[in-house]
């Protein structure tokens, strides 16, 4: 029994099982404690209620299932894609900041080559695509985007 | 109702909405044949842009990238052994042994004609069912409606991919995300955090494109940076070229005998995933799956499955295409998304100003029509068109998706920002993205979360409402023999599957 309960913390579903349950515990306290306005009926924080605790079952759950030995695996290369994804956020909101100051085809275009050239590297490196594509790809984005719908891009800054 | 369906075939029709399902095939059919990318990500991405178009173009469109896509996913399974799409995993496992043993053309014309099969089938029942399920609907009141939205949450928290336990999490954040804003009935402001831009709620589009297509574009992208996909890429290519020398193109033709052989397992691979396309959450992972099994149970040539049999490739591949028609069952006849197709398509109709549910058909008959006429004739396009260009398709699959990976990306991010002209939109679909990327790295499903996020505002409003009318007591939730029908039958179903699940470990 010791040993179950020892082996538990190191399992990956033992954090996302306390998450869930964090969560939950949380938001069942910021309504017993915070400002929430009463309303007709069951009053608008009914629902988030059930919510919650269908979090916190669900983190309990979760938690049985490590006990019985089920948890899932460590994710792979997990530095790598959360890397990813914040250089994704800076480089979208970089990009759509760069709009507003050098207008939509030179910023989709460079984003485009800048993105290529990070993504491919010698010997599989093909000029031709790397730089060819991202233009064509901007002028249609461009057609469809200014042309066509007529869409008011951002003119100013961002933020 | 003649004068609608005359005004139907003329929208159906026009040449404009032709050639977008035509582009669209050829879309699905592309981004499905590429390992990464899918039909439901391409569908995503255009939601903003089909915000311009009439109706009818939009819906040929995206029926055309979801015809295709299905159809796609098959491409690259059967090509390289590399699923393009979840739904086509099951379509591997025969398909790539067909192609090692030197018929990859065989596999992959049965491969589409039992998907156009599948498909059409499933469209038909589509047809037939939505129109009587949503008279039905119409004489729902709120104790059913709260029963329905809840059937739903329970069916998909328990059947999708992954454990129940996390299922249940995800419909839960799923609904928590969705009451962010103001309270529908009430009009208070809740989970706001101090931000006054999100008083409005978070909007449905950069929430959808963020969770389904930018997370995953961020995992292809950290994948294509650290080179995997272009080594497993490389090594299929490698293989493929080293079949070359003994492939005899003459030999590998389908015959009628071939075709009609497989016709069994074709029919079961439709009835199974018609059937369980029609489940909230069921997906056509699971369908293919199931098809195949049975397949292969029922199967004179069982001991072939496993090694490049037509009927494993037959049976799997109607599955997965037979849940495209009946997965959209629940949403025209009660408004609940039963999967992230459904769910994008439920999107696109809220976007062109229709609101799915048992209304829709009455309030638009002539456009649902016209979209019921169009799932028929995209089959045929995609037949025809696939036919013709089979011998390209594996090429297609070659496209390095580390190419196309940053257009996608750029094409969200503006996309997003035309459809709302909100900056905010484009900060919520960024750490919409994230968020999905953490889930997915944690095995979360997301089926689940976004079944939450669409159904929460009805789920809630119909509880509020069956309480008020009951004075408060929980107990009226079961005053409704079509409520306490439908709790009977998510629990039997629940339970129907884990058994099957548990069978097929």
């Amino acid at each position: 029994m010791r040993n179950i309960f020892s082996t538990a913390f190191t399992r990956q579903d033992f954090y996302t099982g306390l998450i869930s349950i964090l969560l939950g515990t949380v938001g069942l306290l910021d309504i017993a404690f915070g400002n929430w306005r009463p309303g007709p009926g069951l009053g608008p924080h009914a629902f988030p209620q059930i919510a919650y605790i269908t979090l916190i079952c669900a983190g309990l759950a979760i938690w049985v299932d490590v006990l019985r030995g089920k948890s899932d695996e460590r994710p792979q290369s997990l530095r790598a894609i959360l890397t990813t994804g914040v250089g994704l956020v800076v480089i979208g909101i970089g990009m759509f900041w760069l709009i507003g100051k050098l207008g939509l085809a030179v910023t989709v275009a460079t984003t485009l080559i800048g993105a290529s050239f990070l993504l491919t590297r010698d010997p599989l490196r093909h000029w031709p695509s790397t730089i060819v594509v991202p233009i064509i790809t901007t002028a249609v984005i461009w057609l469809l985007f200014v042309y066509f719908i007529n869409i008011p891009l951002p003119q100013g800054l961002l933020f | 109702m003649l004068d609608a369906f005359i005004n139907a075939l003329y929208l159906a029709f026009s040449p404009e909405v032709i050639l977008y399902v035509a582009i669209g095939v050829l879309m699905g059919i592309t981004l499905g044949a590429i390992p990464g990318l899918s039909g439901d990500m391409a569908i995503a991405i255009l939601l903003p842009i089909v915000f311009f178009l009439e109706p009818a173009a939009a819906l040929g469109l995206l029926t055309g990238i979801y015809k295709g896509g299905m159809f796609g996913g098959s491409i690259s399974a059967i090509s390289f052994g590399v699923p393009g799409t979840p739904g086509s995993a099951a379509t591997a496992i025969d398909g790539y042994q067909a192609k090692l043993k030197g018929y990859p053309n065989k596999a992959l014309n049965t491969a589409l004609y039992s998907s156009v099969i599948g498909d059409t089938s499933s469209d038909f029942v589509l047809i037939f069912l939505a129109l009587p399920l949503a008279i039905l609907a119409l004489t729902f009141g709120p104790v059913e409606f709260f029963a329905l939205y809840a059937f739903s949450l329970l069916l998909i928290s328990a059947l999708t991919k992954g454990r129940v336990a996390k299922g249940v999490a995800m419909a839960a954040l799923g609904i928590l995300l969705a009451m962010i804003g103001r309270d529908p009935i009430g009009g208070s402001i809740r989970l706001t955090f101090g931000i006054p831009e999100l008083a409005g709620g978070l909007a449905l589009i950069p929430v959808l494109v963020g969770i389904f297509a930018v997370s995953e574009l961020i995992i292809q992208l950290a994948k294509a940076w650290m080179e995997r996909t272009q080594r497993i890429m490389d090594a299929a290519r490698m293989q493929a070229q080293s079949l070359l020398g003994d492939y005899d193109a003459s030999q590998d033709k389908l015959t009628f005998r071939e075709f009609r052989a497989t016709m069994k397992a074709t029919w079961i691979g439709t009835t199974m995933g018609t059937l369980i396309g029609a489940l909230p959450g069921a997906g056509s992972s699971l369908a293919a799956f199931i098809s195949y099994g049975l397949a292969q149970r029922f199967s004179r040539n069982r001991d072939a499955f496993g090694k490049g049999s037509l009927e494993g490739v037959a049976a799997a591949e109607a599955g997965n295409s037979a849940t495209s028609g009946s997965t959209l069952i629940p949403l025209f006849a009660f408004g609940i998304p039963g999967s992230a197709t459904a769910a994008l398509f439920g999107a696109a109709f809220i976007l062109m100003g229709m609101t799915p549910g048992p209304r829709l058909i009455y309030d638009h008959t002539e456009v649902i029509y016209a979209l019921f006429l169009i799932l028929i004739y995209a089959n045929v396009i995609n037949l025809a068109l696939s036919y013709f260009l089979l011998p390209l398709y594996s090429k297609i699959a070659m496209i390095q998706s580390r190419i196309l990976l940053p257009i996608v990306c750029v094409l969200a991010i503006l996309g997003t920002f035309a459809a709302g002209n909100s900056v905010i939109d484009v900060w919520v679909l960024l750490f919409a993205g994230l968020l999905g990327v953490v889930l997915r790295i944690y095995h979360f499903p997301l089926a689940p979360l976004i079944l939450g996020f669409i159904v929460a505002p009805g789920a809630e409003r119909a509880l509020r409402q069956s309480l008020l009318i009951g004075r408060g007591e929980w107990s009226h939730l079961l005053s409704s023999p079509i409520a306490i029908g439908l709790y009977a039958t998510a629990a039997i179903m629940i339970l129907t599957f884990t058994v099957i699940m548990r069978e097929r470990k």
